[in-house]
């Protein structure tokens, strides 16, 4: 489909950029913004789910890199910890065998069954990426095979539980959640609204690519429930460009920004909303990836419509409560 | 044959679940030497690694029906819990380990001897794969993996900018995964 096309075309930007979070989040020490920003994202980009579910198997056999040198302690220590089983007990635990538990750890992973696909002759077969990939394909099958010939027939499986890994993630981020819907239950307002983002996109790479649209000052298009700027109205950085897009709904949003200079190494951006005199909202922070390229996706805890401006500033790593440097560029909501 | 690990894992947890101690200790005998050595590995501190040991098989005393099959398998997944637990314990304690990356070094050593033998060929390979890493890709990756340090938490400790050092994850993550495909391919 050309509109399918385009969609994915427009969100590749996007997606190079949740590709260089992924490994820190894959391992498990991304920071809150980026595990949200990720998984906010993680549907739109079937690639990064396939990368993402490499990388975690690629953990997984890190594990098994660890020495054995020690010998544990024997059992009996571990035994006179064991509390009581009582009836009440088991029965707590005859639970749906599929149901999703919740590791007692931060950030844990869910691991993920192998994926590995054996022929009869013992060979690993490999998923080609032609045949896993398709603009805006839901399910994407890892490619990232284990060697070891033991997990023969668990590919569709591994599908399956990749998806309802997907979902579950998706579930944790309300716009993931919004998008999850989008695709099960074609609600049309969640269309519209990842239509804009990805207009919005696509308008910021077209006035990337012919500085002449960038224009001087800010406007916004208004839709029923979709609202979008383009920064700079000010600027103190020249060659800046931005795309602010949010639904009025739920306050949740995104911006995406070019040509800010490279930061010192504690130094972040910071998403600010701006109104009267000195009044600020933190939208959170982001940093530039490789290409210069930052994202922040955000919900905010205000209506957005009841500040006047945005403005991107320069504050120590970790953001503050209130901004410590003029923005670097602002646009008019 | 992995169907009958899976499935003697499988009947453990079911055992476990009537609550059934010989079942854990037969489970213990299988997973407690990598689990402990595991732990020992990221808090490098044994009366910590202990704990966390325990820990992990009084979630699955507790709570067996937290791993299934779908979730791969039982030693990978209780090697994962573990890696977890530790490195909360890490950042929860202020445990400080020698994360310079000269202790780092003492792993690539560790590549070369006995690992879990329960994925010996996938260890096999990934060690080597490891070892083709440069050593300061290789040192970000596991200072993060192993000690769940962020990107700008290595920084500071190396003082290198955080972009780099997200840089080098990045690219010993794509190189690993890439050579991976590459020596599937090899063995087709």
């Amino acid at each position: 489909m050309g509109n399918e096309h385009t969609s994915a075309e427009s969100l590749e930007p996007l997606c190079h950029h949740l590709l260089s979070m992924l490994p820190s989040y894959a391992l498990g020490t991304a920071s809150a913004d980026e595990a949200r920003a990720v998984e906010a994202l993680l549907p739109l980009c079937p690639d990064a789910q396939v990368a993402l579910d490499d990388y975690r198997l690629i953990g997984d056999t890190l594990l098994t890199l660890s020495p054995l040198n020690e010998a544990p302690p024997p059992v009996e220590a571990l035994l006179r910890r064991l509390p009581m089983k009582t009836p009440a007990h088991h029965a707590a635990q005859k639970q749906p065998k599929h149901a999703v538990h919740t590791l007692p750890v931060a950030a844990a992973p869910q691991p993920g069954p192998a994926t590995h696909l054996r022929q009869p002759n013992g060979a690993a077969k490999i998923h080609s990426a032609p045949e896993r990939r398709g603009p805006m394909t839901a399910n994407p099958k890892p490619v990232f095979q284990r060697a070891s010939a033991q997990r023969g027939g668990l590919g569709v499986g591994a599908a399956v539980a990749a998806c309802a890994a997907l979902l579950f993630v998706g579930s944790q981020v309300f716009w993931a959640l919004q998008i999850d819907g989008l695709r099960r239950e074609q609600q049309a307002s969640l269309a519209t609204y990842t239509e804009a983002i990805t207009q919005t996109l696509g308008e910021r790479l077209e006035t990337v690519a012919n500085p002449g649209l960038a224009g001087a000052d800010a406007w916004v298009l208004n839709t029923a429930n979709h609202h979008r700027a383009l920064l700079p109205a000010e600027s103190n950085a020249e060659a800046a460009k931005a795309s602010f897009v949010w639904n009025s709904d739920d306050q949740i949003g995104a911006l995406v920004v070019t040509g800010l200079p490279v930061l010192e190494t504690e130094e972040t951006y910071q998403l600010w909303l701006v109104r009267g005199e000195g009044q600020s909202l933190s939208l959170g922070t982001f940093e530039l990836d490789a290409s210069g390229v930052g994202v922040l996706i955000f919900q905010a805890a205000q209506p957005i419509e009841d500040y006047s401006h945005i403005g991107v500033s320069i504050e120590p790593e970790g953001g503050t409560s209130m901004p410590t440097t003029p923005h670097l560029i602002v646009g008019n909501i | 044959m992995v169907h009958d690990q899976t499935t003697d894992d499988l009947a453990l947890i079911q055992q476990i679940t009537q609550g059934n101690q010989q079942a854990l200790t037969e489970l213990y005998a299988r997973y407690a030497r990598p689990v402990f050595n595991l732990a020992l590995y990221v808090l490098q501190n044994r009366v910590l690694a202990e704990e966390i040991m325990q820990d992990v098989f009084l979630l699955i005393w507790q709570s067996p029906h937290k791993w299934s099959p779908e979730k791969g398998r039982l030693s990978s997944w209780m090697m994962s819990v573990a890696r977890h637990m530790a490195i909360d314990r890490l950042r929860h304690e202020k445990v400080r380990t020698s994360d310079h990356t000269e202790s780092f070094d003492e792993l690539a050593e560790h590549l070369g001897v006995k690992t879990v033998s329960v994925l010996a060929e996938d260890t096999a390979l990934l060690r080597s794969l490891m070892q083709r890493l440069p050593k300061e890709q290789r040192d970000v990756l596991l200072l993060t993996y192993f000690r769940g340090l962020t990107a700008a938490e290595i920084a500071e400790r190396l003082q290198i900018p955080t972009g780099t050092i997200k840089s080098r994850l990045r690219l010993s993550l794509e190189k690993l995964r890439d050579w991976w495909h590459e020596a599937i391919n090899e063995r087709l």
